[in-house]
Parts: C-alpha cells; sequence; structure tokens
C-alpha cells in the first residue's frame, strides 16, 4: 500500500522525452508500482501486445507515431485505463484524447502529488464502476438493497 | 416810428404816375424785376407812409397800389409793431442796422390771416445826399417759421426721447462754437454732467477712424446750412470703451442765409449696432456654409419627396448640378443595399420616432458611375401649426472617411492576424519549455528527498528548485496574460503555508541580492497563521514579479518583504525597497502591460513587461488588490492584499487539513438550473481547490460530460431539458468518458436520504441549502481512496 492507498500495479508509461519517462517512472515506482516504459509510440505498441498493463501514462505529443496514434491503433475495448500528458493548454487535444478512450488528463509541468492522484484514480474508477452494475443489477432485479 | 420817420421826412414817390419820364425805362427795368420777384418791396416816407409797393404786394392779397399811403400801424400785428418801429427807427442811429435783431413781423393779409414777412430795411438817401425814404424789402418767412417751429417741435421731442429713450441733443453755437449739450449727452459721452463743451473737445472723443468724416460734416454744415440726415459715428469714452452714436443735425440759419447754429440729435446705438452685425455675421457665415461649404443642404417637400433646394456645393460632391437635382427624389440615388435603411430613416423621422440629430450614413451615385458615401443629418421643419412641411437635411461627404475606416479595419484585422499568430508562437514556446521544465521540477524535487546529500548540496538542489520555479513563472507569465485577457484565469485555492511561499521566493533572489549586496529581509507579523486557503503557485508567482523587480531595481540598500494577516482583508504582503523610486507619471503606466517604468530598462534589465499587469490581473481574479506607494528617491512599497481562509476555518466545517488535500486538484461538474445554487456550490468548492465547471440544465450536464472527465457530478433533480436522473440514466448509458463516474443527487427535497438516493442510482445525496459541511463530506466520500472496490467483486457480484 503506497501513501494513498493504492495498491501495486503494473504501468506503462511512454514519453519520447527520457527525463519525464525517468521521473515518472521514479515516482510511480516509489509509490508501489511496478513500471515499464516505452520511448515513442511503436514501442508502446509492441509493449502493449506483448502482455496485459493495469494502465498506461501515455504523452500525447511524439514523433513517429504520437498519443493520440497508439490510443487509435490500440482501441478502446483494448486499452487500459490511461492517463494522458499534455503540454497544451488546449481543451480540444484533451478531449479528441478522451473520445480516443484515454480516462483522464494531466497538463505538464506537474508536480509529484498531481501525478500520483490522477495515476490513484485511473484505478478508482473501476470501483465506481463496480457501483454502478451493482446498482443496474439490483434496479434489474428488482431488488433492495 | 412814425414820429421818427417824419422827422427824417418824405422820400420821392416812384410808384405813382407823376413819376418823371425820363426814368421811365429805368421804372419799366425795376417793374419787370420787382414782378418777377417774390419779396416784397416797399418805398416809404420818412412817415413811414408807402409810396410805392411791388407788385408782389399781392402776397398779402393787395394790388400794390392799394397799399399806397398805409403806415406800419395800418397792417402790421399788434404784438410785432413795436418792434416794427423800432428797427425802422435804428435806420437812423450811427450804428445803423442791427444785423441779428429779429425783423420778422406778421403782416395782416387781406382775408385776415397773417403772413409773416422778414423786414430788410435801409435808408434811401435824396440826391442831396440827406435820407430821403426808406426801402424795405419783405420776404415771407412764413414757411421758414413754420419749419423752424418744426424744428422746436422736434426739439421738443428729442428732448422728451431723451428722456424715455436715452436720445441726447445738442445745439453748437456757429458762432462761440460752444455745444450746448442735454445731460443724455453727457452721459452718452461718460463725461461728468453740464452745459456746454467745446466743440474741439466733443471732436477729441470722436473714434480716430470717424474724426476726419465727423469735421467734415459739421463743418459743411456751418458753411452750408445743410443739415445731415443720419450718421454714424464711433466715440471714445474716457474709459477707453467705444461706443456708436447715431444722430441728425439741422441747420438754424438767419435772414441772411447765415448759418447761427446746428442742432442735432445722438442716440447710442452700441448694442443694435452689435446685435446687427453680429446678425450680418451669421446671415454671411449661413450664406457662407450653403453656397461654398462641401456639405451639402437640401431641402425635401414632405408632401412629394422631392428636392425643392440644393445648395451649389451638391456639383462638387455628387457631379450632378442643382438643376439635375431639383425636383428629384434622393432615395432613388441611394445605393440599393442602403435604400431600405434609408428609407426607414427618413419614415422614422416622420413619425417622430427618430432622434434628431441622428447621422445615417448610406452611399449615393455619384454623376460618374461611381458610389460616394454619405452622411446626413435630417430635421422637420414644421408649419406654424406643428405639422411637417419639409425636410433640412445637411449631408457630408464621408467617402474618404469610409474609405480610411476599411483601410483601419483591414490594418486592424492584419494585426490581430499578427497577435494571434504570436500568440500562438508564444503559446507553442511555453509548450516547448513546459516538458524540460517539468523534469527540472520533478528531479530537483527528488534530490531534496533523498537524506543522503550534505547541507551544501541540499543547497545547491534547493536553489535548482527555486530558479526552476523562477522561469516556470515566467513561462506562465506569456500565457497567464492572454488567459487573463480572455478571463480565464484558472486559480486554485488549498491549505498552504504563506510564509513558506514568501521564503521560497525570498531564497531564490538570494544569490542576485548578496551579488548587488543588497540586504533582503523577511518579516512575519505575529498572528499569521501557519495555514491558509490559498492559490500558493499565483500567491508565489506574484510575490517573484514584486520581489524580482525590487532586487532588480534597488542598486543598493534593502529589500523586504513582510507579511501580516487580518480577518477581514485576509493576507497582507509588502515588498518595500530603498531604490530610486518611481516618478508620480510612471507610477499611473505601472500597471499596464508592456509597461516598463524606463524602456531602456528592458534592454539592461531584462523581463517581459507584464510582470506587473499580470499581479494585478491575479490578484484581482482572486479577490485581491496589488497597490503601489512610491515617491522618486524614497523608493517603493509593493502591497498586495489576498482575502483568504484560515486553513483552520476549513477544518470548522469537519474536515482535517489533510482531508482537504485530498480534494485539491478534483475536476467537478456541477450541474443545476438555479445560478445561485451553482455559485453557492463554487464558493465552496474553490477554497478547497476544486476546479469547478457549470452546466445550467441536464441536457448541457450531459454534453459536458461526454467531453471531459470529470471526478465527481453534482445533479439537480429538476432541471429543465433532462432532469437529474434522466441526465445520469443517459451518462450510465453511453460509453463516455463519466460513465462510471460519481453522481451525487443534488436535492432540495428534504426527504432524500442517502438510501433514497441510492435506490435512485445515485452514488451520494448534498441537500438543498447546501451547508459546506455536507458538501465538502459527500465529496470527500466519493473522493477517498478507500471506497475503492477491489477487482474480482464484480464477477463475485456477477455470480
Amino acid at each position: 500500500m503506497s501513501p494513498l492507498g493504492n495498491t501495486a500495479r503494473r504501468i506503462l508509461v511512454v514519453d519520447d522525452d527520457a527525463s519525464i519517462r525517468e521521473l515518472v517512472s521514479i515516482r510511480l515506482t516509489l509509490a508501489g508500482h511496478t513500471v515499464l516504459t516505452a520511448r515513442h509510440g511503436r514501442d508502446a505498441l509492441t509493449r502493449l501486445r506483448e502482455r496485459r498493463y493495469d494502465g498506461m501514462v501515455l504523452d500525447l505529443n511524439m514523433p513517429q507515431l504520437d498519443g493520440f496514434g497508439v490510443l487509435e491503433q490500440i482501441g478502446k475495448h483494448s486499452l487500459p485505463p490511461t492517463l494522458v500528458l499534455t503540454a497544451s493548454h488546449s481543451a480540444a487535444d484533451v478531449e479528441r484524447a478522451i473520445k480516443l478512450g484515454a480516462r483522464d488528463y494531466l497538463s505538464k509541468p506537474f508536480d509529484d502529488r498531481q501525478l500520483l492522484m490522477r495515476v490513484a484514480r485511473l484505478f478508482r474508477v473501476q470501483g465506481s464502476k463496480v457501483i454502478a452494475e451493482i446498482n443496474e443489477l439490483t434496479s434489474l432485479l428488482d431488488l433492495p438493497i | 416810428m412814425p414820429s421818427i420817420a417824419k422827422r427824417t421826412g418824405g422820400p420821392e414817390v416812384h410808384g405813382s404816375p407823376e413819376t418823371a419820364p425820363a426814368e421811365r425805362p429805368r421804372d419799366v427795368t425795376w417793374d419787370v424785376l420787382s414782378e418777377r420777384i417774390n419779396d416784397i418791396i416797399i418805398v416809404a416816407d420818412l412817415e413811414g407812409r408807402a409810396v410805392y409797393a411791388s407788385p408782389s404786394a399781392r402776397t398779402l392779397g393787395y394790388e400794390a397800389y392799394e397799399l399806397i399811403g398805409m403806415t406800419g400801424a395800418d397792417i402790421v400785428h399788434p404784438d410785432d409793431l413795436a418792434r416794427f418801429a423800432a428797427n425802422l427807427t435804428n435806420l437812423f442811429t450811427p450804428d445803423g442796422v442791427d444785423r441779428h435783431a429779429d425783423r420778422e413781423h406778421r403782416f395782416r393779409h387781406r382775408d385776415g390771416s397773417w403772413v409773416w414777412l422778414e423786414g430788410s430795411p435801409s435808408v434811401l438817401p435824396g440826391p442831396d445826399g440827406r435820407p430821403m425814404g426808406i426801402l424795405n424789402v419783405f420776404r415771407d418767412v412764413t414757411e421758414r417759421r413754420a419749419s423752424r417751429e418744426a424744428m422746436w417741435e422736434q426739439s421738443r421731442r428729442a428732448a422728451m426721447a431723451e428722456e424715455v429713450a436715452g436720445v441726447g441733443y445738442w445745439r453748437l453755437d456757429a458762432q462761440s462754437l460752444e455745444a450746448t449739450w442735454s445731460p443724455q449727452m453727457f452721459r452718452m459721452y461718460g463725461l461728468e454732467a453740464g452745459d456746454t463743451i467745446g466743440l474741439a473737445r466733443a471732436m477729441d472723443m470722436v473714434h480716430p477712424d470717424d474724426k476726419v468724416e465727423a469735421d467734415a460734416r459739421v463743418a459743411a454744415s456751418l458753411r452750408s446750412g445743410q443739415g445731415w440726415d443720419e450718421a454714424l459715428t464711433r466715440i471714445v469714452q474716457p474709459d477707453g470703451s467705444v461706443h456708436f452714436l447715431a444722430g441728425r443735425g439741422v441747420c438754424e440759419t438767419n435772414a441772411e442765409g447765415q448759418v447761427t447754429a446746428v442742432f442735432g440729435t445722438a442716440m447710442d446705438v452700441t448694442a443694435q449696432i452689435l446685435a446687427s452685425r453680429a446678425l450680418e455675421d451669421s446671415e454671411r457665415r449661413y450664406r457662407l456654409i450653403t453656397e461654398s461649404a462641401t456639405d451639402m443642404i437640401s431641402l425635401t417637400s414632405c408632401a412629394t419627396g422631392r428636392l425643392s433646394y440644393l445648395s451649389p456645393s451638391l456639383e462638387r460632391v455628387t457631379g450632378y448640378s442643382v438643376d439635375e437635382m431639383l425636383g428629384a427624389r434622393m432615395q432613388d440615388q441611394v445605393h440599393p443595399e442602403d435604400r431600405e435603411a434609408f428609407m426607414a430613416a427618413f419614415g422614422a423621422l416622420m413619425a417622430g420616432t427618430r432622434e434628431p440629430g441622428q447621422a445615417i450614413r448610406f452611399r449615393a451615385r455619384h454623376k460618374d458611375g461611381t458610389w460616394l458615401w454619405l452622411e446626413s443629418n435630417p430635421r422637420l421643419v414644421r408649419a406654424s401649426d406643428g405639422t411637417p412641411t419639409d425636410i433640412i437635411d445637411v449631408t457630408r461627404d464621408v467617402t474618404q472617411q469610409e474609405a480610411l475606416k476599411a483601410q483601419l479595419s483591414d490594418a486592424l484585422a492584419a494585426a490581430e492576424q499578427a497577435a494571434a499568430v504570436k500568440g500562438e508562437f508564444l503559446a507553442n514556446m511555453s509548450h516547448e519549455i513546459r516538458t524540460p521544465l517539468t523534469a527540472v521540477l520533478g528531479f530537483s524535487a527528488l534530490l531534496l528527498e533523498r537524506r543522503d546529500l550534505d547541507a551544501v548540496a541540499q543547497n545547491q538542489v534547493g536553489r535548482i528548485a527555486a530558479a526552476s520555479r523562477a522561469l516556470l513563472a515566467v513561462v506562465n507569465d506569456v500565457l497567464d496574460f492572454s488567459k487573463l485577457e480572455a478571463g480565464e484565469a484558472i486559480i486554485r485555492r488549498r491549505p498552504a503555508s504563506p510564509e513558506r511561499a514568501a521564503r521560497e521566493v525570498l531564497e531564490m533572489f538570494a544569490p542576485q541580492a548578496e551579488a548587488k549586496g543588497l540586504d533582503l529581509r523577511f518579516d512575519a507579523a505575529v498572528g499569521l497563521p501557519k495555514s491558509l486557503l490559498i492559490d500558493d503557485d499565483r500567491l508565489r508567482q506574484i510575490l517573484i514579479n514584486l520581489v524580482g523587480n525590487a532586487v532588480k531595481f534597488t542598486a543598493s540598500g534593502r529589500v523586504s518583504l513582510s507579511l501580516s494577516y487580518d480577518a477581514d482583508a485576509g493576507l497582507i504582503a509588502e515588498v518595500t525597497d530603498s531604490g530610486a523610486g518611481i516618478a508620480p507619471e510612471a507610477l499611473a503606466k505601472l500597471f499596464q502591460r508592456f509597461s516598463q517604468v524606463d524602456a531602456s530598462s528592458t534592454r539592461s534589465k531584462g523581463g517581459t513587461g507584464l510582470g506587473l499587469a499580470i499581479c494585478r490581473g491575479l490578484a484581482d481574479a482572486m479577490g485581491g488588490s496589488v497597490s503601489v506607494v512610491s515617491a522618486l528617491g524614497q523608493g517603493s512599497t509593493f502591497r498586495l492584499t489576498l482575502p483568504a481562509l484560515r486553513g483552520a476555518d476549513a477544518g470548522a466545517v469537519g474536515a482535517s487539513e489533510a482531508d482537504l488535500a485530498l480534494l485539491c486538484g478534483l475536476r467537478v461538474l456541477i450541474a443545476d438550473d438555479n445560478t445561485v445554487n451553482r455559485e453557492l456550490a463554487r464558493a465552496i468548492l474553490e477554497p478547497a481547490g476544486v476546479e469547478v465547471s457549470e452546466a445550467s440544465d441536464g441536457g448541457e450536464a450531459v454534453e459536458m460530460a461526454r467531453q471531459m472527465p470529470f471526478d465527481a457530478i453534482l445533479m439537480d433533480l429538476r432541471m429543465p431539458v433532462l432532469d437529474g436522473q434522466a441526465a445520469m440514466a443517459t451518462l450510465r448509458r453511453e460509453s463516455g468518458p463519466n460513465q462510471h463516474m460519481p453522481v451525487l443527487a443534488f436535492s432540495a427535497d428534504g426527504a432524500m436520504d442517502a438510501a433514497a438516493a441510492a435506490a435512485c442510482g445515485f452514488q451520494g445525496v448534498v441537500c438543498k441549502p447546501t451547508s459546506p459541511e455536507a458538501l465538502l463530506r459527500a465529496l470527500l466520500r466519493v473522493a477517498d481512496p478507500g471506497l475503492q472496490v477491489e477487482e474480482g467483486i464484480p464477477h463475485v457480484a456477477a455470480g
């Protein structure tokens, strides 16, 4: 358990900037997660096809294949919960990434606290989903809670 | 009189049949002469008895012979008889004729009326040289008397007029050249009242430009006996003021036709003259305007809508001559695209629904086929009963103005585009800087956490961290500025230590201050809270600007930063320096964008010139203010005030500082059709660092939730378009970014409890009226990581 109450996850960190890649890796590792990295979009596609990840931190602006390309090629349904990183303040970029299946976004520059909270929430979303599914089931079965 | 006449003896009678034949030819000539002249010639003997009368005796209704033998007593008015006799007697005194004696006497006409005759007697010497008789030539002066009477009447009237209308009168004696002035004359000349005044003195007061004329006028009357009708003369009063006097002059003459006096009136007409001059001026000006101004003046009949007058400037402006356009309709000359608006404007004018003086701009045809831009200023001309009869219109050619306007708007568009490109470039640049900066900030933070670094290394890493935050502030300046201008500044409040922020800022500038030998001080007032709900990033940003400027512009001495707290004002930060101070004229421009006190300082000191403008904008966005007190040579003090709750105040609602930290950075959507409810929720959440978005109905909420992920949604139950429950159902059905996000019922229904809300599918409930405690708790519950449900449970539940 990390100080924020996360359980250990296997997370793929994708950024062409080595510093950011390393920084995020260190922070998430310190928070108790297992981190693997990819240096660009194509690298990320290879990693994602190799094995399953609990989550992904994905930079949107990369050469060759950018974050949008990764989201498109993997597809909404096979995508692990994804936090996109953006250096742009443009809402359009975030909306586009969300439409392509990203769960959440974080603007650069960010500090460690913001990063950890956003990553933690990636997995918490699943919890809400459970609540929603329970609600749906109970309403379908017309069961009192 | 007869006694004297008797004493001198009787003359020979010429007019009688006994006249000597030798003298007859002369007598004939005499008779012919005396026939022709109007004057009555009487020859009397020394007794005063008439011995001859000329035929003009008919003036008195008598034939000449009928007068023979008569004496003055028979025919002169009894009142005038003594004077008549005296005049004759005086002929025989040593002085002779008294030229100035009144020799006008009334003679009885045969019909009984009185005729004024002026006598001119002389002694008729006999052959021996002794007086033989008296020759008297009488002139009918009835008319002259009448005119003199009239003059006297006039003068009486003038006196009256003087009393009632300020007309003065004067009488200039021809002999003495002394003028007798009426009191009003003295008043008009601005002199002390008196009786007489010398002509020379009066003339001295005439305006130099009028003097020659006035002198000539008086001299001519004295010479010719002709007066003048109306003369305008300027005089200068002793106080220097110039007055216009209007007046007439009439001459008084004696029997010899010699001028004895000039009588005149004068009236001060300065006011009228000035008024009429002004009128003339305005008329002239008006004429000038209508005839030669570039503005066209036109008159259009309301009845026919046709032009009835056009000023000549029409041709200069439109190329059409006045004759071509008279009788035409203006609207036919208007550009088809402008015609409707043109007609509507004139319709409104006629209907009285248009503000007078409101200009109409339209395009109109020039004779050469091009279009002109004209500006009309129509007004109604009304008949005395108020019905509009005409439209008077002053139309101006504004073609060039419009062309300039078009050029200007093109130039503006180009400038705006250039600015947009520049802004985009700056934004891109700042984005490029953001990524490396994230690394610098992140790694220095990691290093600072290491326990194995020695103190020197720790300090150096701290410097790196502080410098990178300063760099970040500059980068943010550029983006913030455009956001502040667009009103998009995002403020994130969270519990933070103001003192820590202040110390970090000072730390950042310590090397610079040290290099310049500046004393950099920090002072925290007693009672400064350890924690305040503030956006410490923004606070730091403002302080970096203020302290940075102080250090930059202070050559020697000290820079101090002091913090204090006041429950009403909030956090107060003061940055005081011992620098050169700021001149008053520079103070006014200080907070304007791109302004630096000295343009040359941009090169020598660096900086974006946006700093203070951003400081003020940020302070405004946080409900605070930045002000400055400074004088040349006195240094400057910048004062920042930010309303801020104590961190402990937030604890009062039942949430600990640690709990509130969990809320910080959350993104919450508030959907409610009631603005007040949304604002109240925002007021509670923003100080906790929550990013709030708002939707005013269910439809908008769903639309926003389709675009962006939120950490929680607060959903009013009763909303237009889509109610809360329907909106939530839509979210749950669609696979949007918020499909599984917690939605809290925002309910005014007191009966709605957590169980009822859950039964409706909500993950919680916040009841209205909203209490901060209830709202923060409800959000903490959905934000709490402890709420997490482990993976695998769905399978269990499904199973």
